[in-house]
């Protein structure tokens, strides 16, 4: 469906497809604008508000989060208002208060020049952008993860804090982490994903003896997937 | 028995109309839930004793009602036909109040309403100052029917609107009538009924076109309980407006969502809709006429975000109840992704009375963009506590003082908050502006469902900002920053101003926080959810000023920033406070005044509360 | 109330085994067994293929369910908007300090479990306190024992 509409983007007509979000379509005019709880591989969730910008839709003004919402016909769109920038710069302090070591958010709070030190400290890692939620769930499969709680108290967790019975261990959600809230290392032949006190055997390389991916991951694939045998007891060297 | 015609439901009325004597002596104890707090099951039991006992039981009936709304004087107790009003009714009553009124056939003193304890009686419902200036429309049933009876509603002439709508008006002229009537949503949005259902009729309902309608019952603001007595005291003027709904909108499936704080709302719910199937008048083919349509109760689980409508549905759909970005309406892409039309339980009630009586009737009543009436909980610091309904355009202070007889204690009027913890505080220099949807949107609050919550002086604003946020922080759904952690950071700096530890520019970042809150949450929750803080710095900033700068309470509430002491001159040494004092503070000797150690002292209130003689002081 | 996986059966063959309905066998759950056990969570997960996480989620977001079993008596302190107003934080307090619990605990002997909720909805009795099914209008920090010492006997 090739339905096109147009719109007007910081003053400029231009011509987009139906149904782009106003991210992609600020990211082919090289307009900046800043995001973390966004991936291209994920379907939106326009949580962190960080995308906000200003829209006017039928004579009505609105902030929305541009990576969700979607292009439509006479939309006016303008991402550096003086609303979007107020707006923004507080959601930027009120995350450096929650995550002040956090060197995405500081490198953004220094980019529009904006400073903490109004706000109590939170001091938690995890900024709830959800990525290690929605990737198990839509990317991997797995579904081992979930929230728990709401409001203040809402934190990404395996079902009753304990150990994951599902976690394959494949590293997906510490990959996707934007905080390096999500902790794992290899260590004596042992997966160990603290966050989801997950451990998990890793599975040995035939050949030369390199560890490979936890075995629980292997299985999962070997379900899934239509390969050789062979595929799963040598390392990517020994291929 | 199913009704399979009109005319067979026309049959059904009158058989049941004339069953009914009109001058038969009935007895109607209210049982909404104030009253029965208040024991009023009890009474009315006690009533079938001594009719029993008194040998008055032939042609005498007793029946528990739905709410009457005067909940401060319950339990109430109505004698029809004489129309007499018995208010505070106790057990000790009983006897006598069945005595003199059927036997000696006159009204017993005792028991009649009396304005003050100095004011002469007044027997009559409708001359009750509470009620005289009330305009009962949407409650017209509450107090006289047994809510657990579709017959009783039958014969008030329920299910004629559904009748007239099946029988013979087109979708449009349904959703015309509604339009011309200017209704307007009844929850808190005041969005046009009308229009919600045309988008969600005219919307794709996808290969099996399927439409729902949904009736949000989770009344989550705390003082509001309009839909409570609605649902438990008529639940079927409920359903015949969403069957009516249904039919324009072309839906078959029809939910209810009631909170699970509503245990008895559910019941009689339930009860309801299952008498309705069994008249046919929910099912396959209503009345004949070619339309089916059922109804689902779906019980809430505790969680105020839920009244929010993608939240609610996420519910009805199984899952946490997380809003969603509202950029495609849930006109087009609600539950399950169909067209779904939400209204709020008052909304769906006003539905038989346009069809009935007609849009040119329903607008003669209003302001001009706001017509009809607006059922409203009267709580707080008022004389006369309870459910009211008034015409749209009715002064603040009309309602206050007139309905409710103004300030209890001799106290100064200070503010009224409406529309719960998304509206705001507007103080006595606005109680002459009319109460409409935009009218409150205009002084920084909003209608909301109906909380209207009176304040005197002794009420701190700033305690009243943080005891919303305090809420809001619990039932933040957690999902986005600004809501999340704006809640939290606001509650961190009223807590702050509140213990005495308030900084110069802390009212600035209080506006600031909450700007960022209403312009970049994700739904109407945090959207709103600064509105208390916003109107009472907008009203009231005087009282923040003093808590931050002279580190002061004037209302005396703020714990931190009170001391306790009594008054030597008016204390009687009683003992009572140094009896209740849960931190030992209080020392004195009999009938000697006593003395609070003010470093003892937990600021816990219990010394002020007991004392008889009004001796402890607070500043 | 233990354990019993044929009741958590029951339950789901009465909401018709559909797994959109999964709240209300929670609330049937949590009903029957005064908190919601972690093999009713695993079973539902199976028999209504729904991630345990997502159950989780449910049963750590609504107020309606505890994940350990509740007192024999709830006791529910009204702090809606009217009842604040008058006084029902005191209230709150009040039996903190007398059951030696914090508002949301349960007391070590289990007999009681102490909450503040949101508006009871009965407004012209503010402060109201709610224990079981029974509502205590206009309580007071004094009446606080009495109230207590009724329960204590049952």
């Amino acid at each position: 469906m090739k339905e096109v509409v147009k719109i007007e983007f910081n003053g400029e007509e231009i011509e987009v497809q139906k149904g782009a979000t106003l991210l992609s379509i600020a990211r082919e005019k090289h307009v900046y604008i800043p995001t973390l709880c966004h991936n291209d591989a994920l379907e939106p969730y326009g949580v962190c508000r960080m995308c906000l910008v200003e829209i006017e839709d039928r004579g009505r003004m609105r902030i929305v989060t541009s990576c969700n919402y979607q292009a439509k016909e006479g939309l006016k769109v303008k991402t550096d208002t003086e609303k979007v920038v107020s707006t923004r710069n507080v959601v930027i302090e009120l995350l450096l208060a929650r995550a002040p070591e956090n060197e995405k958010i500081q490198n953004i709070a220094e980019f529009y020049g904006v400073k903490g030190g109004r706000l109590e400290l939170v001091n938690d890692e995890c900024i709830l952008c959800g990525m290690c939620v929605r990737t198990c769930e839509e990317v991997v499969g797995v579904k081992a993860l979930g929230f728990a709680n709401r409001g203040t108290e809402r934190i990404p967790a395996t079902p009753f804090m304990e150990s994951s019975e599902t976690c394959i261990g494949c590293g997906s959600c510490v990959y996707v982490c934007p905080t390096g809230y999500i902790k794992m290392r290899d260590e004596g032949g042992i997966r160990y994903i603290d966050n989801w006190k997950v451990e998990l055997e890793l599975a040995k390389c035939e050949n030369c003896g390199a560890y490979i991916a936890p075995k629980r991951q292997l299985d999962y694939i070997r379900n899934l997937a239509d390969l050789p045998d062979d595929f799963y007891n040598l390392c990517w060297n020994c291929r | 028995m199913r009704l399979e015609t009109p005319n067979k439901l026309e049959e059904l009325r009158k058989s049941i109309l004339e069953k009914q004597d009109p001058e038969k002596q009935k007895i109607l104890v209210c049982g909404g839930t104030g009253c029965i707090s208040n024991g009023s099951l009890e009474v009315a039991k006690a009533f079938e004793a001594e009719l029993k006992s008194q040998k008055l039981k032939a042609n005498v009936e007793v029946k528990i009602t739905g709410c009457h709304g005067f909940c401060e004087r319950g339990p109430l107790v109505v004698f029809l036909p004489q129309g007499i009003f018995y208010e505070r009714v106790d057990l000790k009553g009983v006897p006598k109040i069945l005595k003199e009124t059927l036997v000696s056939g006159k009204p017993h003193d005792k028991y009649l309403y009396r304005m003050t304890k100095k004011d002469e009686a007044i027997t009559k419902e409708e001359d009750i100052p509470f009620y005289k200036n009330q305009l009962r429309w949407v409650l017209r049933h509450n107090g006289k029917i047994d809510p657990k009876s579709i017959d009783e509603y039958i014969a008030q002439g329920g299910y004629g609107a559904l009748s007239k709508a099946l029988n013979g008006l087109t979708s449009d002229q349904i959703i015309d009538e509604v339009n011309k009537a200017g209704l307007r949503g009844r929850g808190g949005g005041g969005f046009s009924a009308a229009r919600k259902w045309r988008s969600v009729r005219d919307a794709d309902g996808g290969p099996d076109n399927i439409r729902y309608v949904i009736c949000n019952g989770d009344e989550g603001d705390p003082g509001a309980f309009m839909d409570r007595s609605l649902m438990e005291g008529d639940p079927h003027s409920v359903i015949e407006g969403m069957i009516i709904g249904a039919y324009a909108i072309g839906s078959n499936q029809g939910y209810i969502y009631v909170r699970m704080e509503y245990p008895l709302a559910v019941k009689h719910l339930d009860l309801a809709i299952k008498s309705a199937r069994d008249y046919g008048l929910l099912g396959e083919n209503i009345l004949g006429s070619g339309f089916s349509f059922d109804i689902e109760i779906n019980r809430g689980g505790g969680a105020f975000v839920c009244g929010e409508s993608s939240a609610l549905m996420a519910s009805i759909m199984g899952k946490a109840g997380e809003p969603r970005a509202k950029y495609i309406h849930s006109s087009e892409k609600g539950l399950n992704d169909l067209p779904t039309n939400l209204n709020n339980v008052e909304t769906w009630a006003n539905i038989p009375l346009i069809i009935n009586r007609g849009s040119d009737w329903f607008s003669a009543v209003g302001t001009e963009k706001s017509k009809g009436t607006k059922v409203f909980s009267l709580v707080g610091s008022v004389n006369n506590v309870g459910l009211v309904e008034v015409p749209m355009g009715l002064s603040l202070r009309k309602i206050i003082y007139d309905i409710g007889g103004g300030i209890p204690g001799g106290r100064k009027f200070k503010a009224v908050q409406t529309g719960g913890p998304s509206g705001g505080c507007i103080p006595e220099e606005h109680l002459d502006k009319p109460v409409d949807f935009d009218e409150l949107t205009k002084l920084g609050s909003m209608m909301g469902s109906g909380g209207m919550i009176v304040m005197d002086e002794k009420t701190c604003m700033v305690d009243v900002a943080k005891y919303f946020i305090n809420f809001l922080v619990d039932e933040s759904c957690g999902k986005c920053t600004p809501c999340r952690e704006g809640l939290r950071q606001l509650l961190v700096i009223l807590n702050r101003i509140c213990e005495g530890n308030g900084r110069e520019g802390d009212i600035e970042l209080l506006k600031e926080i909450g700007d960022c809150m209403t312009w970049g949450s994700l739904c109407a929750l945090g959207g709103s959810a600064a509105n208390p803080v916003l109107s009472t710095i907008e009203y009231f900033r005087d009282e923040y000023e003093a808590h931050i700068k002279e580190k002061k309470c004037p209302a005396g509430v703020c714990q931190d920033l009170i001391t306790f002491s009594i008054i030597e001159d008016d204390c009687i040494g009683c003992g009572r406070c140094l009896k209740v004092c849960p931190s030992s503070a209080i020392t004195g000797e009999k009938k000697k005044p006593h003395v609070i150690d003010e470093k003892l002292c937990i600021r816990c209130r219990a010394c002020y509360e007991v004392c008889p003689t009004d001796a402890v002081l607070i500043e | 109330m233990n354990y019993s996986e044929k009741n958590v059966d029951k339950i789901v063959k009465k909401y018709g085994s559909d797994a959109s309905k999964v709240i209300l066998m929670l609330q049937d759950v949590q009903s029957e067994f005064r908190y919601v056990p972690r093999e009713a969570v695993r079973k539902l997960s199976v028999d209504l293929d729904i991630p345990e996480a997502k159950i989780y989620h449910i049963a750590t977001f609504y107020k309606a369910f505890s994940l350990v079993p509740k007192g024999e008596h709830e006791i529910r302190v009204c702090l809606g908007t009217a009842c604040h107003i008058k006084g029902g934080k005191r209230i709150s307090e009040g039996f903190e300090r007398a059951l030696n619990v914090v508002a949301g605990e349960t007391t070590k002997d289990k007999k009681f479990t102490l909450e503040t909720v949101n508006c009871l909805g009965a407004c012209a009795l503010a402060p109201l306190v709610q224990v079981d099914e029974e509502n205590h209008s206009k309580m007071t920090i004094e009446k606080i024992d009495k109230v207590l010492k009724q329960y204590k006997k049952k």
